[in-house]
């Protein structure tokens, strides 16, 4: 296999390291404004669409997101022109009906009851998506917006501008106990319980639960779908599975916790270190106090920061590996190159780039830089990516091959016997490092 | 089966889909909670109006005030350490 230079231009991977660093970049000059979000509403559905300040409304958010759809628009039309995928203006139509679809699901998920369930956007993007192709079928002009790989791999390069490595020490030796000496032993246990013990011919579905079940459910399946290049049935299935044992966790595990009399703090940790996604987690916390909530989600928080170097290290492992032909030699340095996942190492560069440039030129303030580029731009540019992936990844997606994925509940049982693995080594290891080696942390 | 039918058919199946999804989305609205234990985190959450669906950390809203509270609990920590040490 062989990489040209034009690889840089017609390499879905490379556009979206040029989509996210010229998002990055505008947001640095500040040459992009405050992205807009569908709103917060609990009885009123048009409040979502409405600007209100202090009780009061002050305009409606169709224009400003309607120059979002065009902004976006334009800039991954050119990234398709390039790459020679579809026509241009059948793009763009099938891009304003995917985007339309994404605000739908962002218009459900916002809902004020919806959001104490837990129930994100990535669910009712996946299902608005399922909705059409299952009925009356994805018609091809809106297939032609659906760049599910464009849009994941972009929100990725992103999200690595999230990924700050400053937090890592936010709690300290046991912070950093819990979150990153189980997080790889309960990948590498469920990939072998996976691949060896149920013997599940799919590998990227069971790494794909591995990473969701250890590290921070949707997000962690997302780069590492994209890491190693899984079907969307795959990604669809996996984070069906983390949304609803993530609503479960967090209904029960604090129940359990006050039940057995447990230290808050050792279950804050327990809960941080194994509840998928942080909005769970603080939910969760909060049931136990204040201290515990701030404890259970920094944990969380800490174990995020692993999204890129598992996403790496997957990628890399991968290429070198399990792509690798039976019997074969190892490939060399060039072959590993040519076969690399690119987005993976803009993910990083991003991370790297936020965390050991933008942070120390504003003088260590991770606040600052958080308040200035990453809550008003990348962030929620990141959502609108990850949304219009969901979105896209439905109307791409049928019930029959999703069911065709399942291996008689192999990965159900993956996910079961991987979480209970994770819930006792979190416990142990929480324990050991709060209430045994650093008793004076916190 | 003629093409009118089966666009009808087509049809007849996104509205009974759409029905079902509104059903699915409408419970979760309607601030439902479980009774007894099952409920009871959802119910703390409406009390506390907790936003629970966040997927990363960034997406949190009070992830500062959280960071911070426990930079004070570390500080505090610190401090006891020092004065037992003293």
């Amino acid at each position: 296999m062989k990489e040209s230079w034009n690889s840089l231009w017609k390499n879905e991977d490379y556009w979206a390291i040029w989509f996210g660093f010229a998002i990055m970049i505008g947001a640095l000059l500040h040459w992009i404004p405050k992205i807009p979000k569908v709103g917060k509403w609990s009885d009123n559905p048009l409040n979502a669409f409405m600007v209100v300040k202090d009780g009061v409304t002050e305009g409606t958010l169709l224009l400003p997101l309607l120059t979002l759809m065009i902004g976006l628009a334009i800039m991954t039309v050119i990234g398709v022109a390039f790459m020679k995928t579809d026509r241009i203006w059948k793009y763009l139509a099938g891009f304003a009906g995917v985007f339309i679809l994404s605000c739908v699901a962002y218009w459900i998920a916002h809902q004020t009851n919806i959001r104490y369930w837990g129930l994100s956007y990535a669910l009712w993007a996946l299902l608005v998506g399922l909705l059409i192709s299952n009925t009356v079928g994805t018609p091809g002009w809106l297939r032609a917006g659906a760049k599910t790989e464009m849009f994941i791999k972009t929100g990725l390069v992103l999200l690595g501008a999230e990924v700050l490595f400053k937090k890592i020490l936010s709690l300290g030796p046991p912070g950093l106990m819990v979150a990153w000496i189980v997080t790889p032993v309960v990948v590498i246990f469920m990939w072998l319980y996976g691949t060896k013990k149920l013997k599940m011919k799919n590998k990227k579905l069971v790494m794909i639960i591995a990473a969701a079940t250890s590290v921070c459910g949707v997000s962690a399946a997302i780069a590492t779908s994209a890491a190693c290049r899984a079907k969307k049935e795959d990604l669809t299935l996996a984070v069906g599975m983390t949304l609803i044992f993530t609503v479960l966790m967090m209904f029960f595990m604090p129940l359990g916790i006050k039940a057995l009399g447990m230290s808050h703090i050792l279950g804050a940790a327990w809960m941080g270190g194994t509840i998928d996604s942080t909005g769970a987690v603080v939910a969760a916390g909060s049931m136990l106090g204040p201290e515990a909530e701030q404890v259970a989600a920094v944990v969380k928080m800490i174990q995020n920061v692993l999204i890129g170097l598992l996403a790496f290290v997957v990628a890399l492992y991968w290429v070198t590996s399990v792509d690798r032909t039976p019997g074969g030699p190892r490939p060399d340095a060039m072959e590993i190159w040519y076969r690399f996942p690119k987005f993976v190492l803009g993910f990083v560069a991003a991370s790297l780039l936020f965390s050991f440039v933008v942070v120390p030129s504003m003088a260590g303030d991770v606040a600052a830089v958080e308040s200035s580029f990453i809550d008003p731009i990348t962030s929620p540019l990141r959502g609108w990516f990850f949304c219009l992936a969901f979105t896209s990844i439905g109307l791409e997606s049928n019930f029959r091959d999703l069911a065709s994925q399942m291996e008689g509940g192999k990965p159900m049982v993956l996910y079961v016997v991987g979480q209970s693995f994770n819930l006792v080594l979190t416990l142990a290891i929480a324990y050991l490092a709060f209430l045994v080696l650093f008793t004076n942390a916190i | 089966m003629s093409n009118t039918s089966k666009g009808l058919n087509r049809w007849g199946r996104f509205a009974a889909g759409l029905t079902m999804l509104a059903a699915f989305a409408g419970f979760f609205m309607s601030g439902y909670a479980p009774p007894g234990v099952c409920g009871e985190v959802l119910r703390h959450n409406q009390a506390c109006e907790i936003d629970a669906s966040p997927l990363i950390y960034t997406d949190v809203e009070h992830m500062p005030s959280l960071e911070q509270g426990v930079q004070l609990m570390r500080e505090a920590a610190g401090q006891r350490e020092a004065a037992e040490s003293r």
